[in-house]
């Protein structure tokens, strides 16, 4: 009916409608869009300023750990983690390989006043980190999860004990030791990628073993920087991955640390490396490495412990250790991490290979951090967990 | 004694801007009885003169007398009043008030009057142009020539000093034409009655006492 | 050529086109201020609402508040359902000018996906922690302009528990944006501690996928609820959803009035044409050609007068606007924010219905020219015949035919809301198309009263205008239905306003029976105090006092609408307080003796489908009960409905205690004898707040009319456009009869008589117009009482039809008429009169 002239006006008041339309949708979007979590709430946890340091407690030499209350949170220090590594295999097909992490970080914002603070206002932050690698399927999962001590929503308890971060926990079986114990942690509808969970029950194969002095672990070589440190260096793994819907049992050995402190890493330090190795004849080594920055004029600060089959210490020289670097990989953050080492050890007859089981095992999280499993070949043969921070 | 006097009578038009003059010290004078016939082309200022003798327009320059009465001194409503009185009009179409009926279109001039006692004068009217039957109904039910019968009545009922006709017949077909035209010279001639008429017909002429035509703003005498 | 013939003509007859284009674009103006003002009004409450309630689809709550343990067992067993606590209160600043703030006490850790508030402060060194280890704030920049207050300075908070002192700490970038400036931050500690709520929450937020609800749910102890929250942030927003609902009828009757004006414009600006037609015609245009042409010209006309109404109806919105958000912070607790949305859908939408309402009414007089044969194109006798012709033909058969489905629509319950509005909107096209019947019929009577008589001789102008009415129907009848439609609906609104304030001040006389009401004063709306039982049993022995009924009050949620339950001792005296809708009084009052008896309001018995004998469902504090409605009782007070019970039933089931008195005495001219005593016993400790019925009846009322301006408004809108339409077929005519005032003048009528003679027409006009829409306007009140008012709140009104609204009618409608032609008339008188056609 109606021919030229009247469609391309047609056009125009359609095109001219739509151009409305979508430049109003764009100045709306700019508001609309999801703030995420806003600027407020990691600021004071992940980039703790130095300058109310000295309120909280220090590590002190002389102290003397007591079980089962040391296993329990020290709000007084402004830092502490509880953590568990672990290489797996399925129960029933050991050529399939896992590795799990679990940690719990506490982090105090303000020191604590005596016990007068509680319920929502104790200034206690938790953090949780979970990772599972699936190896088979060059698959590296992660999770995280925060709150607040909050009124129970996070801590640590004696009866049973347990610490906790919501349904994350790792729960002992009895109320003085903390092992045999079980962790569960997972994500359900995970805001960093796929779902997955774990449960996994914990028997301590070798006692409780103190790191640097009886627990009193330096960190840099200034006096009074120090930590208290223990570990489980093997605990035997039985229990259930959840992944994509599907149970899967596995077996394998586990590294549990406790550490807390309220010094931060000193101007010249970057990070560290750390390394938990379990060889097959039954010794188990860790050594850490704290860079110092080029031109610091510091040195790099090292610790080193190495435990034989019964959990006894054996005398290390630090100073004779050689660590190179064998390989690099860049994740796909844009980070280049060390990715295979060679760890001498020349008073232990030690010569190491220690190669990742996979090289993307990066913790993209609030932090980004490398956690993963490596195995040991070389002059011994083992396995074991690295720890990266500080590269970028 | 005149019935209408009109002397040094100017009207311009405003035309894109310019003034155009359409009547130009027109001068004009009509004995009672008299019947003028007014010839000139189109646009020549027929109408425009009628409307000012009817007192519709006001002019721009002269003096329009009529019964003694200078009707450029007049305001609007004194000119109505008196146009009401005594003048009669008949235009070539639409002549009729479409919603009153025959009768009433006839006793209007009565009725503004206030002389509605003869209205069987109207009537009486209405029977000596044949259209009794029709009183009562509206002019759009009724042809042309009726319609140009009733609006003669009308312009006459009232007994006007001064008939205003402007081309009464010229929407007619010939045959109708004539008829009305026929009619109507029939009444005015019995009822002595002073009119000016404009035309295009020649042969009307000869009807006429009188027969002018409008050239260049004035009236010239055509003999 | 065709476009230059077209513009001359509107250059000669630039009203024409103005009164087009003023037709379309008020037409579209009040249509496009009703739509924005609803949605801006919608959107603002919702936005007013996702403050608190942030993006959660549900919400976890207890009639009161909610042990904090239940969310920590909730994080602790499934982490995996999104969730989020918190503590909400209002709190007032104190100062000179208090402002009424919602207190939100947030875990900020929990709220990422909740509230998105705390990402827009100004700053990032606000930590965590500065929120946590004392009482600090954030609100808007603009507000702590407002309260006067700076970064780190002190502020003052009336709250529920008392005068408090908070810190400013941040300020969030409200960027204008009035969604954040009724908003106080604060962590959900401190909110705790300050509030004295340690160990309880307001709510907890969740997100939930459908999957999950049913799980929750399951998970959920007894004596909470989960609670849809769309339903949480509608509730508020649902009598207020029926008042946009009207709102919106109303705003689509003034474009059926704007149509309609539309229709007459283009009809006349074309028959005006159809000369330049004809001769085009004859000189070989095609009726497509023509189609075409008149196609282009409409759309172009249309869209100029859209935009223009368009832009008219946003600033018009604007006025609406507060005057809505005014009625619905009376409604409503809580102040929405004044927010104009210009939503571009709807503006799409709305350009959409202008543009295409335009051509849909222009339509039919295209066609009617187009195809109409070049010779008859100039004959307006015959016009007049067809329109006259089809005018009789839509009375006789389109009339009944409306009618019907009207009533079928009306009467038959399962047509829902829309229906009963599609019945209204059938009526009123009903009454519109008897319009130009009910002119000529006038028309006629009138005649034939007058034919023939002296008078009708003697004034022949009389029977001229009134039979000029029926000549020019195709002109005025249009623009006498818009007339009528306009009247009709103020007629219509008029008396259903009328019948619900009789029925509310009726309702509110009865119910407001007490002498004396006694609480204590609200610091915070919503926040009542509970009266100490001390003060309870002596104000009960003071001498004079006939009877005393405690008050008590909790919110229910009922078939997912919050529902107040109210009980009291219900004595002698305050029983006639309530009407039944079935009618054995005392029956109803000694079955609601028995254990575990309900009276509900009319509106609840509606939504729910309850009648008496029926069993209700109610949350109470030991879980979900039984309870018998034994009667059904008149209340206008909520539409979500109301619950009433006798004290003793309360008592075994909830936990409340009195919130106020109603004192009655056994002599009301002691009544300030009595409040003198209550205040010199108890002024002291007490703030207390004594009213007397009748000022609360009173303030009640203004309340009530306040709710009503803007009806009134919109009416007198609609009027406005009416009003145009006379004035443009007014003018349209008056253009038309050119040739017959120089033939009125000729024949020798003078001003006067020309004035009166439009006039005359247009007063009779407005005289028809008025006359038919009393009828209309009363059918629509009766609808819009009994059918609408019904469907919509679940109230029943008595009607009751205002002699005195009819007057009103005939009044506004003959007086809008005579003004509309007062300017036509002055033009048709000063018409010069003269013909040209050499």
């Amino acid at each position: 009916m109606f021919k030229r002239g009247f469609y391309p006006i047609v056009g125009l008041l359609i095109l001219v409608l739509l151009l409305v339309v979508g430049l109003y949708q764009l100045l709306d979007s700019s508001d609309e869009k999801p703030d995420a979590g806003g600027g407020l709430s990691l600021t004071d946890f992940l980039s703790a300023g130095s300058e109310n340091e000295e309120r909280f407690a220090k590590a002190q030499p002389d102290y003397v750990l007591s079980f089962p209350e040391d296993h329990l949170a020290h709000p007084t220090f402004r830092s502490e983690w509880w953590y568990l590594n672990g290489n797996l295999q399925h129960r029933d097909d050991p050529a399939q390989r896992f590795g799990f992490q679990f940690t719990i970080f506490r982090q105090a914002l303000t020191k604590q006043e005596g016990a007068a603070v509680s319920g929502w206002l104790a200034p206690q932050f938790y953090m949780g980190h979970a990772g599972l690698g699936v190896f088979g399927q060059n698959k590296h999962l992660t999770a995280e999860r925060f709150s607040r001590r909050g009124p129970g929503l996070a801590g640590t308890q004696a009866e049973p004990l347990s610490v906790w971060l919501e349904d994350w926990q790792l729960q002992a079986e009895q109320n003085d030791n903390l092992f045999p114990a079980t962790v569960t942690a997972g994500a359900l509808g995970n805001a960093v990628g796929e779902s997955f969970s774990y449960r996994l029950r914990l028997v301590p194969e070798k006692p409780r073993v103190y790191q640097g002095e009886e627990g009193y672990s330096p960190k840099r070589e200034e006096p009074g920087f120090a930590s208290h440190y223990y570990s489980y260096t093997r605990l035997r793994v039985e229990g259930e991955l959840e992944l994509a819907g599907e149970s899967i049992p596995v077996t394998g050995a586990a590294w549990y640390d406790h550490e807390w402190s309220s010094n931060i890493l000193a101007e010249y330090q970057t990070g560290w490396d750390w390394f938990s190795l379990q060889l097959e004849d039954g010794r188990d080594l860790v050594f850490m490495e704290l860079p110092a920055r080029p031109g610091s004029g510091k040195s790099n600060f090292r610790q080193v412990a190495l435990f034989d089959v019964q959990g006894e210490r054996l005398p290390v020289d630090a100073r004779l250790i050689q660590l190179d670097v064998s390989d690099h990989w860049r994740s796909p953050s844009g980070i280049r991490w060390p990715s295979g080492w060679r760890l001498q050890m020349p008073d232990h007859d030690l010569d190491l290979t220690i190669t990742p089981r996979q090289k993307n095992q990066e913790n993209n999280l609030s932090v980004r951090y490398w956690e993963g499993a490596v195995k040991v070949t070389g002059s011994h043969n083992g396995q074991g967990y690295v720890e990266l921070t500080g590269y970028e | 004694m005149s019935v209408l006097e009109v002397s040094g009578l100017c009207k311009c038009f405003e035309v894109a801007g310019t003034s155009q003059s359409i009547l130009q010290n027109l001068d004009l004078r009509m004995d009672r009885g008299e019947l003028l016939m007014l010839l000139g082309p189109s646009g020549s200022g027929k109408s425009s003169l009628l409307n000012l003798i009817a007192g519709v327009d006001k002019p721009d320059a002269g003096t329009i007398r009529m019964l003694g009465q200078d009707l450029t001194a007049l305001d609007e409503a004194g000119r109505t009043r008196f146009r009401r009185q005594h003048i009669g009009v008949v235009y070539q179409f639409f002549n009729l008030i479409p919603t009153l009926t025959v009768l009433e279109n006839i006793l209007l001039p009565l009725s503004l009057n206030g002389r509605l006692d003869e209205q069987p004068k109207a009537e009486a009217q209405l029977e000596a142009m044949g259209l009794t039957h029709k009183r009562n109904q509206f002019p759009e039910q009724l042809s042309g020539g009726e319609q140009q019968r009733v609006a003669i009545c009308r312009a006459l009922v009232h007994k006007p000093a001064l008939l205003l006709a402007d081309e009464p017949t010229g929407s007619l077909d010939n045959d109708t034409a004539d008829l009305v035209m026929a009619q109507m010279l029939d009444t005015l001639k019995r009822e002595k009655m002073t009119t000016i008429m404009v035309t295009h017909s020649e042969a009307l002429t000869q009807h006429a006492d009188r027969v002018l035509r409008l050239h260049r703003g004035r009236l010239e005498q055509v003999s | 050529m065709i476009f230059r013939a077209s513009l001359r003509h509107f250059r000669h007859h630039p009203w024409q086109l103005l009164l087009l284009l003023l037709g379309i674009s008020l037409g579209v103006a009040v249509v496009a201020a009703i739509e924005i003002t609803t949605d801006s009004a919608r959107h603002s409450f919702r936005e007013a609402q996702l403050q608190i309630y942030g993006r959660a689809t549900h919400r976890i709550q207890a009639q009161q508040r909610i042990p904090e343990s239940l969310y920590v067992s909730q994080r602790r067993e499934q982490s995996h359902w999104q969730s989020a606590p918190v503590i909400s209160s209002v709190v007032k600043t104190s100062g000179d000018e208090h402002l009424l703030m919602q207190l939100i006490g947030v875990d900020p850790l929990r709220e990422q996906g909740f509230r998105n508030q705390l990402g827009r402060i100004s700053g990032s060194d606000i930590g965590f922690s500065d929120l946590q280890t004392s009482p600090a704030v954030v609100m808007a920049r603009a507000t702590a302009a407002e309260v006067g207050v700076g970064l780190n300075e002190q502020l003052t908070l009336i709250t529920a528990n008392g005068t408090q002192t908070v810190t400013l700490v941040g300020l969030l970038e409200d960027a204008g944006d009035p969604r954040l400036q009724q908003l106080l931050l604060m962590d959900i500690g401190q909110a705790q501690r300050m509030l004295g709520m340690e160990g309880y929450l307001s709510h907890i937020d969740l997100i939930l996928d459908a999957d999950e609800v049913a799980a929750v749910k399951a998970w959920l102890p007894g004596g909470v609820q989960l609670e849809v929250t769309e339903a949480a942030l509608s509730e508020r927003a649902q009598l207020a959803s029926a008042l946009y609902f009207n709102l919106q009828a109303l705003g689509l009757l003034a474009l059926v009035v704007g149509l309609f004006l539309v229709f007459s414009s283009v009809s006349f600006s074309l028959s005006q044409r159809r000369p330049i037609f004809a001769q085009l015609r004859t000189l070989g245009l095609t009726v497509n050609e023509l189609y075409r042409y008149l196609a282009m010209e409409l759309l172009l006309i249309a869209t100029v007068g859209t935009l223009a109404g368009l832009l008219l109806g946003i600033v018009l919105a604007q006025l609406l606007l507060s005057l809505m958000l005014n009625t619905l912070s009376d409604l409503y607790v809580t102040s929405p924010l004044s927010l104009l949305l210009l939503n571009p859908l709807s503006l799409g939408k709305l350009v959409l219905m202008g543009i295409g309402g335009c051509m849909l009414a222009a339509w039919k007089p295209c066609q009617q020219l187009a195809h109409v044969p070049p010779a008859s194109l100039q004959q307006r006798y015959l016009q007049e015949q067809t329109a006259l012709q089809q005018s009789r033909q839509l009375g006789r058969y389109g009339v009944p035919a409306l009618v019907f489905i009207a009533l079928v629509l009306m009467l038959w319950q399962g047509s829902g809301l829309w229906g009963a509005f599609a019945g209204i909107a059938a009526l009123l096209l009903a009454g519109a198309w008897l319009m130009p019947a009910a002119l000529t019929g006038l028309s006629h009577l009138l005649e034939r009263q007058l034919a023939g008589t002296q008078l009708a001789l003697r004034k022949p102008v009389l029977l001229m205008l009134i039979r000029d009415n029926r000549r020019n129907l195709s002109r005025t009848g249009i623009a006498a239905m818009a007339l009528m439609i306009a009247i009709s609906a103020t007629v219509g609104i008029g008396g259903m306003v009328s019948s619900f304030r009789d029925a509310v001040q009726l309702w509110l006389t009865e119910r407001l029976n007490a002498d004396l009401y006694v609480s204590q004063s609200r610091v915070l709306p919503g926040v009542r105090k509970a009266l100490p039982s001390e003060f309870i049993t002596d104000v009960a022995s003071l001498e004079g006092i006939e009877a005393v009924a405690t008050l008590r009050r909790v919110q229910l949620s009922v078939g997912g609408r919050p529902v107040n339950l109210y009980a009291s001792e219900l004595p002698q005296p305050m029983r006639p307080a309530y009407q039944f809708v079935a009618s054995d009084r005392n029956a109803i009052w000694q079955r609601l003796a028995e254990p575990d008896s309900v009276l509900i309001s009319e509106p609840l018995a509606n939504r729910m489908g309850l009648r008496a004998g029926d069993q209700l469902v109610l949350t109470t504090n030991a879980g979900e009960r039984d309870f018998s409605v034994v009667g059904v009782y008149y209340d206008y007070g909520s539409d979500s409905g109301r619950i009433l019970m006798p004290a003793t039933t309360f008592i075994r089931h909830w936990s409340e205690s009195p919130y106020g008195l109603a004192l009655y005495l056994a002599d009301s001219g002691r009544l300030d004898d009595i409040e003198q005593a209550i205040r010199e016993r108890w002024g002291g400790a007490l703030d207390l707040r004594l009213q007397r019925s009748s000022l609360l009846l009173q303030r009640s009322v203004e309340v009530f009319n306040r709710t009503f301006v803007i009806t009134d408004v919109l009416r007198l809108l609609a009027l406005v456009v009416a009003f145009v339409g006379i004035l443009s077929s007014l003018l349209a005519i008056q253009l038309e009869r050119q040739e017959e005032v120089s033939l009125l003048k000729a024949v020798g009528l003078n001003r006067l008589e020309l004035v009166s003679l439009l006039l005359g027409q247009s007063l009779l006009l407005g005289l028809g117009a008025g006359l038919l829409a009393i009828p209309v306007g009363e059918l629509l009140a009766w609808g819009l009482t009994h059918v609408v008012q019904l469907r919509a709140f679940g109230w029943s009104i008595p009607y009751q039809p205002d002699l005195a609204n009819w007057l009103t009618a005939l009044l506004l409608s003959v007086s809008a008429a005579g003004l509309a032609s007062l300017y036509p008339a002055w033009r048709f008188a000063h018409q010069r009169g003269i013909r040209r056609w050499e």
